[in-house]
C-alpha cells in the first residue's frame, strides 16, 4: 500500500516548480516564473526535494504569521530538509516561546537608541564611500558601496576594534558558499578565523555581545546570535543596496523624482525592499495537516514562502507590481517577513539604505547602467556579483 | 525612594489567569465587549499578544492584541481587516479600578507598540465607544497619537464606536 493511500494527491507542476528552484533562472530573471506560479499553481508541490511552493501574497502571509502550524525548527532553506539538529543553529530555527526568549535578547542590541547612536558614524562611512565615486566614471555599485558599508556597520554594532574590520570583511565574504573568489582551503581558513574572532568577542566583547550576555545568554548562545547578525545583516543589506541601485538605474525617472524631492527617500527605501526582496524565500515545516488556499498540506510537509513572488503579486500591489515606483502607497511588502520572525535588523537596514540614497541623490542628478548587472545563482538570496553603474 | 505600590509585572496570560481576566473584562462592559469564559479562551488563543499586569499577585490590567488573518468574527476587527493587510489590532484593554490613573494603560500600550514594530506591523488599530460615551478612553487614545479613521454602529446598532489608528 502506498504511503499516500487515502490522502488527496498533491497538485504538481513539475516544469514550473523546477524553474522556480533553478539557479540559472534565479540568475537571469525568476519573476516570469513566479507570475506563472501565482496564476497557475499558487500552492504547488515540488517532488524533489519534496516541498510546497507558495507564491501569492495572501498565502505567504498566512504561512509567515502562523508559527504554530508552520514551524521553523525543521530549517529555513530547502537544503536543510531532513537535517536533525541537536540544538537550533540560529534564532531563525526556533519557534515561540524559545524564539521569543532569544529574540528579546537580540532586540536589545537593535533598540532605537542604539540604532540612533550609530547614525552619525554610518553617515560618515556613507559620505566617504559615495564621495569616492567619480561623476561620469563607471563604477561597480557592489564594490563601491553595497559590499563595504554593511560589514563596516556590523563591526560598529558589534563594537569590534577597527583593526579587526578587514579580516571580518574577508572572512564574512567567505562564509557565503559560492560567493567571492576563494579556494576551498582559503575559505575554510577564513571561516575558522571568523569563528575564533566571534567566539572571543562573544566571551568578552562589547556592543551587541555585551547586551546579549546582560540579557542572560550563555557563551554559545551569544556566539550563535552574533554570528547570525553578522551573516544576516551583511549579505541582505548588501543585496538591498546593490539591487536597489540597479533598480534605480533601470528607472531614471524615479531617480530624478528623489533628486528633486528628498522627502521621497523613506518611501523609496520601502520600494527598494519590495522590488529587490533580498531574501527570496524561507522555508517552514507544517506541524499538523493544514488547508492552505484550498490545498491540503500534510503534517511534516516543508513549505517554501516565496517572498520575492509575494512582493510582485498584482493581487496586492496592482497591475504595476513589476514596476519600480518610489512613492508606492500602500506598500506592505514582506521583504523583512512578517510576524514573530520579522527581521530584527529592519531599522538598521532601512537607515543604511536611506543614508546611501540620500547621499547619492544629493550628489548625482542621474544614475545609469554602465553594463548589465550580474546576479548570483541563488534561489535563497537575491545576490549580485557586479552592478556596473555610472553617475553624473 | 517612595512608599508607593510596586510597579506591576507584565507577563503573557496563562489559562489559569482567565477567571480573573474575565471578571475584570465584565467589570467594564459595555466599554469593552462582553465575553463568556469559552469565548475569552478562544480569543486569547487567537491573540498575537495577550498580556496581564500583576501587582501583589493580583491582575491590575490586561491587553489582548490580534494580528491580520486571525479569523476573528468581531465587526470592528473586520473593519480594520478590510482596510489593511498588515496591522495590529487592540481588541481590548482593561485596567482594574485600583490601578486607574497609575499610567498602566500607557505601559500596556507601549508594549503593544513594541510588539507591533517587532512583527513588522505599520499600524496599530483600536476602537472606543462614542455611544454609550467613553470620553476618558477617547482622550487617552488621542494623547497616545491615535486618530479617527471612521465610525460604525455595532451590537445590533446599540453601540457606536470610533475607529482609531496609530501609524508607526
Amino acid at each position: 500500500m502506498s504511503p499516500d493511500a487515502g490522502q488527496e494527491p498533491r497538485p504538481t507542476a513539475p516544469r514550473l516548480t523546477a524553474a522556480a528552484l533553478d539557479e540559472d533562472v534565479a540568475r537571469s530573471d525568476p519573476h516570469p516564473t513566479y507570475a506563472r506560479l501565482r496564476d497557475e499553481a499558487p500552492v504547488v508541490w515540488h517532488e524533489d526535494p519534496g516541498i510546497w511552493l507558495v507564491s501569492r501574497y495572501d498565502d505567504v502571509l498566512a504561512v509567515n504569521r502562523d508559527t504554530r502550524r508552520f514551524s521553523s525548527t525543521g530549517g529555513v532553506i530547502p537544503i536543510e530538509i531532513g537535517i536533525d539538529y541537536p540544538s537550533p543553529p540560529t534564532m531563525m530555527h526556533t519557534d515561540p516561546p524559545e524564539h521569543t526568549r532569544l529574540r528579546r535578547a537580540v532586540a536589545r542590541g537593535f533598540r532605537p537608541s542604539r540604532i540612533a547612536s550609530l547614525e552619525q558614524r554610518i553617515r560618515g562611512h556613507v559620505d566617504s564611500l559615495v564621495g569616492a565615486i567619480a561623476p561620469g566614471e563607471p563604477f561597480d555599485a557592489l564594490e563601491a558601496v553595497a559590499a563595504p558599508l554593511p560589514i563596516t556597520v556590523i563591526c560598529e554594532l558589534l563594537d569590534l576594534p577597527s583593526a579587526d574590520w578587514e579580516s571580518m570583511r574577508r572572512a564574512s565574504d567567505a562564509v557565503i558558499p559560492g560567493a567571492g573568489d576563494f579556494d576551498e582551503d582559503e575559505r575554510a581558513g577564513l571561516n575558522a578565523q571568523l569563528e575564533e574572532l566571534l567566539r572571543a568577542h562573544a566571551r568578552d566583547g562589547g556592543g551587541l555581545a555585551a547586551d546579549l550576555r546582560e540579557a542572560g545568554m550563555d557563551a554559545e548562545e551569544t556566539y550563535i546570535l552574533v554570528n547570525q547578525v553578522l551573516v544576516a545583516g551583511n549579505e541582505t543589506t548588501r543585496n538591498l543596496l546593490a539591487g536597489g541601485l540597479s533598480a534605480f538605474a533601470g528607472a531614471p525617472d524615479q531617480w530624478r523624482r528623489v533628486v528633486e524631492d528628498p522627502g521621497l527617500v523613506p518611501g523609496a527605501v520601502e520600494e527598494m525592499l519590495r522590488f529587490t526582496t533580498p531574501v527570496v524565500s524561507f522555508m517552514r515545516t507544517t506541524t499538523t495537516d493544514v488547508d492552505l488556499a484550498g490545498v491540503a498540506l500534510r503534517r511534516g510537509d516543508p513549505v517554501l514562502m516565496l517572498w520575492a513572488s509575494a512582493n510582485r503579486d498584482p493581487g496586492e500591489f496592482g497591475d504595476d507590481a513589476d514596476t519600480f515606483v518610489v512613492d508606492r502607497h500602500p506598500n506592505h511588502h514582506l521583504a523583512f517577513g512578517f510576524g514573530a520572525h520579522f527581521c530584527v535588523g529592519a531599522a538598521l537596514a532601512r537607515l543604511e539604505a536611506g543614508l546611501v540614497l540620500e547621499a547619492m541623490t544629493s550628489r548625482f542628478g542621474g544614475l545609469e547602467e554602465a553594463g548589465p548587472p550580474r546576479r548570483s545563482p541563488s534561489t535563497v538570496i537575491a545576490g549580485y556579483e557586479h552592478v556596473p553603474l555610472v553617475a553624473h | 525612594m517612595t512608599d508607593g505600590p510596586a510597579a506591576p509585572r507584565l507577563r503573557s496570560l496563562a489559562e489559569s489567569d482567565l477567571d480573573e481576566v474575565l471578571q475584570l473584562n465584565q467589570r467594564w462592559v459595555p466599554h469593552v465587549g462582553s465575553l463568556r469564559f469559552d469565548s475569552l479562551a478562544e480569543l486569547v488563543d487567537l491573540a498575537e499578544l495577550a498580556v496581564g499586569a500583576f501587582a501583589d499577585g493580583e491582575l491590575a490590567g490586561f491587553v489582548v492584541v490580534l494580528g491580520p488573518g486571525a479569523g476573528y468574527a468581531s465587526p470592528n476587527y473586520r473593519y480594520f481587516s478590510a482596510r489593511h493587510r498588515l496591522f495590529t489590532y487592540v481588541d481590548r484593554i482593561a485596567i482594574a479600578p485600583r490601578a486607574q490613573g497609575t499610567g498602566l494603560g500607557r505601559v500596556l500600550y507601549e508594549g503593544v507598540v513594541d510588539h507591533a514594530r517587532g512583527v513588522g506591523s505599520p499600524v496599530v488599530c483600536a476602537e472606543v465607544n462614542l455611544d454609550p460615551p467613553n470620553p476618558g478612553s477617547q482622550a487617552f487614545h488621542e494623547r497616545l497619537g491615535f486618530v479617527e479613521v471612521g465610525r460604525q454602529w455595532t451590537y445590533d446598532d446599540t453601540v457606536q464606536v470610533q475607529m482609531l489608528e496609530l501609524v508607526l
